[in-house]
């Protein structure tokens, strides 16, 4: 019996410690005060002028939009990508598939933002010849994104293909598909939950994204994500607008909060069965 | 989605939209060509090169499923990661961005007024929108230039003084510019050079022109630069001209300079105290994060693996919230919680026991923020994975263990711990590696301060991918892209080793191989 009492009362000590910065911040996003920060959570009398502000006198509306459509292009065309090449490596046999796989495993450790030095000088470049596509532009942001999101997908998605079985698609090659056509109409419907998978977490990670995002998005705030909006609102202004980006933060983290818990089951095996799960 | 053709239908459709897409190549190639841009155009032409074999080639196949992904692949990881380690070898920064054709261009156009300067007087002559010359008024007397830089005796052409105040009115018939009308073609007077007894006149000031002199002039043959007025010598070095003192004439070129960025890492006191200072912090910080996190979520996973216990998936679903937010936004969040004046947790303390903490403002308490923000990150993580692991744990063992007569203590360090880490420490190393590198968390919770070392970039927090951002982006001494390269190429040497060697510990490979 005190066990038991025991096990719950630890459970909900790591809950409150779990939620009480979701709901605090929360409380603030609906509390009417800006300058000092209250203890209370919930607020004496809640209005909404925060979002209104937010919506009004910030440019939240675009970082938002922003980073929704940077993370939603990026994670399409990583998705679609990846698709093709998993395909590719599953089900073809052909000279240096091994050795692409492995070297495929290998860029992959070498993450991207250590050679963001490099990345900074070729959008530079790109900028010059192209300058909708280089330094300072979404595409640009985008084109560095997808270089990153190839491995590791596809070798994920690798893994999953090899277990539909070919019999499906050999008969309708026996029928005369082709090879692509099998991959349209038989392998990509069967494969849905891998991708929508692949996609959230994708998405995910594009829309926290904060490095690369802070020095190829340099120039106007319109154009900034919802990380480099929102850093750039708060840093140094803790005092004076807390109660404003508490709005912002709840907003920001709803989408992808939502999102989590729609797809739970899926995200977390995805997530939490990595790279050698195959 | 078969198209209704024959093989030469087919090969009829590739050829037709080749067609246009090369010609479009060739055009580009020749401007590319003749705008000197040799590394766009060996990328366009391996492009379009590829995209003729991957269509018409049958042995190409399997390539076409994979060109796309790797092609973006190449753009944005193989070739920055090849361009980064050519970087780390130069002096590539503030300084040194310019190629030596360009700095000796930039150097040999520098001038200097001749003492006592030389100021010629001018007058404009033509409309707001025209100009049609202009006379300029020496001591030997009045020449007429042009507005395209050509100077011409003033004979042959009428300039007329009607009211005779000795400023003319006229030159062929254009009236005199004065006032606004004169600023009208500022851009023009400005960019007019005209030669001039070994140097060049140029508008001084909105009403004359003055004489200068090029300050250095370049001698291929010895490759030194010659200061006109002191005589001194600059000898190219590594990098610049420098003066007999050995000092730098800015700017430099950037050039190739082996592995001494390297080195200065280790040798160089600018660097090589902060450097150790950054990586012992670095791999305290990644250790500690990630055995902390272990613990707790481990902990947690085992209390909710208890199938006894009610509401445990309820449980499990709030506790992982963490994991469901952005981080960027928490982590924000919790450096409001963490300020020290309006912060949640000052206010808290104060009302309670009257004291402040400096969270994020003194070394330990910013180290132990950041480790209580990250613990909050990523505990709900390796719960998930605690969890899956422990299911996976055939419940047999445990009846023979306990049969065997070993108590609760004894099953979890000889059955629990050692079955878990088989699946779970590859994900260890993984989160290691990523925590050892978690930019973000480190840059939006404390920017990698607090200042430690007046005059020196890294902060008390700084870990490695942070202080090589700063050394690229944030510089005091402007941008050290070279050293950021080499630091990045130095990081990925670290990490490489460390998981390296523990993945060789573990089976990972075998499966990885396994899977192929």
């Amino acid at each position: 019996m005190w066990k038991r009492l025991l096990r719950h009362g630890l459970a909900w000590l790591a809950i409150a410690f779990a939620l009480f910065p979701v709901l605090f911040v929360l409380g603030t996003s609906f509390n009417p005060a800006n300058s000092v920060s209250t203890t209370r959570i919930v607020p004496a009398r809640p209005t909404l002028g925060q979002y209104r502000t937010l919506f009004s006198e910030y440019e939240f509306p675009s970082w938002l939009w922003n980073s929704v459509k940077v993370a939603g292009v990026s994670a399409t065309l990583s998705v679609s990508l990846c698709a093709l090449g998993a395909y590719a490596f599953s089900r073809f046999r052909f000279r240096g598939r091994r050795a692409g796989l492995l070297t495929l495993l290998l860029v992959q450790m070498f993450p991207q933002t250590l050679a963001m030095v490099a990345i900074y000088m070729i959008l530079l470049a790109i900028k010059e010849h192209l300058p909708w596509l280089g330094l300072g532009t979404h595409p640009g942001l985008i084109l560095v994104y997808l270089g990153g999101a190839i491995g590791f997908n596809t070798w994920f998605m690798k893994g999953y293909f090899d277990t539909i079985p070919r019999s499906l698609e050999e008969s309708a090659l026996v029928d005369g598909a082709t090879p692509f056509q099998a991959f349209l109409r038989i392998i990509l419907p069967l494969a849905r939950p891998i991708l929508a998978v692949v996609f959230v977490i994708q998405f995910v990670a594009f829309y926290s994204e904060y490095l690369i995002a802070s020095f190829v998005l340099k120039g106007e705030s319109k154009i900034y994500t919802l990380a480099v909006g929102l850093y750039y609102m708060i840093d140094e202004h803790y005092t004076d607008r807390w109660g404003v980006f508490a709005a912002g933060a709840v907003l920001g983290a709803l989408l992808i909060l939502v999102v989590f818990y729609a797809l739970q089951s899926q995200i977390i095996s995805g997530l939490t069965g990595g790279a050698v799960k195959e | 989605m078969r198209l209704p053709l024959g093989a030469t239908g087919r090969t009829l459709l590739k050829v037709l939209l080749l067609g246009p897409l090369d010609a479009g190549a060739v055009y580009f190639a020749v401007l590319l060509s003749w705008q000197g841009s040799w590394g766009f155009l060996a990328f366009l032409l391996l492009g379009v090169g590829g995209i003729n074999f991957l269509t018409l080639s049958r042995r190409s196949y399997p390539l076409r499923y994979l060109a796309p992904g790797l092609f973006f692949l190449l753009l944005m990881v193989v070739v920055p990661v090849g361009y980064n380690i050519y970087l780390s070898f130069t002096n590539y920064s503030t300084g040194h961005i310019l190629t030596k054709q360009e700095v000796i261009r930039l150097l040999t156009s520098r001038e200097y007024a001749p003492t006592p300067p030389m100021r010629f007087p001018f007058h404009a002559f033509g409309t707001p929108d025209e100009l049609y010359g202009l006379v300029l008024l020496p001591e030997e007397g009045p020449r007429l230039l042009w507005p395209d830089g050509r100077l011409a005796p003033l004979e042959g052409h009428r300039l007329e003084d009607e009211d005779g105040d000795g400023v003319p009115e006229t030159l062929d018939g254009h009236p005199r510019l004065v006032g606004r009308q004169l600023l009208a073609h500022y851009s023009t007077l400005q960019a007019l050079r005209v030669p001039w007894e070994g140097g060049w006149l140029r508008l001084a000031t909105l009403r004359e022109f003055g004489y200068f002199l090029p300050q250095f002039r370049y001698d291929p043959a010895r490759d030194v630069l010659v200061d006109q007025r002191t005589g001194v010598e600059y000898r190219a070095g590594t990098g610049g001209f420098y003066s007999p003192e050995g000092e730098l004439l800015e700017p430099g070129w950037y050039t190739w300079v082996g592995v001494k960025n390297y080195l200065r890492f280790f040798f160089d006191p600018a660097y090589h105290r902060a450097f150790g200072r950054v990586f012992l912090w670095n791999v305290e910080w990644a250790v500690l994060t990630v055995v902390l996190s272990f613990a707790l979520g481990l902990a947690l996973a085992i209390l909710l693996n208890d199938r006894g216990l009610k509401l445990r998936k309820f449980y499990r679903s709030l506790l992982i919230v963490p994991y469901a937010l952005p981080a960027f936004i928490s982590v924000l969040v919790w450096r409001g919680f963490f300020n020290t004046h309006v912060g949640l947790f000052n206010q808290l303390l104060r009302n309670w026991v009257g004291i402040e903490v400096p969270w994020l403002s003194e070394v330990f308490w910013a180290r132990f923020s950041l480790i209580v923000t990250n613990l909050w990150l990523t505990y709900p993580y390796m719960m998930l994975v605690s969890l899956g692991a422990l299911q996976s744990i055939p419940g047999e063992l445990y009846e023979a263990a306990k049969i065997d007569g070993a108590g609760p203590w004894k099953r979890f360090t000889r059955i629990t711990f050692p079955l878990l880490m088989i699946s779970i420490a590859p994900l260890l190393i993984g989160s290691f590696a990523f925590t050892f590198n978690n930019f973000t968390l480190i840059w939006l919770l404390t920017e990698g301060g607090p200042v430690v070392e007046i005059g020196s970039r890294a902060g008390g927090t700084d870990i490695l991918l942070s202080y090589a951002y700063k050394l690229a982006f944030q510089g005091a001494r402007g941008n050290e892209y070279a050293m950021a390269a080499a630091l990045g190429v130095i990081i990925f040497l670290i990490v490489t080793l460390i998981s390296g060697l523990s993945f060789l510990r573990t089976k990972a490979l075998e499966e990885i191989s396994r899977g192929m």
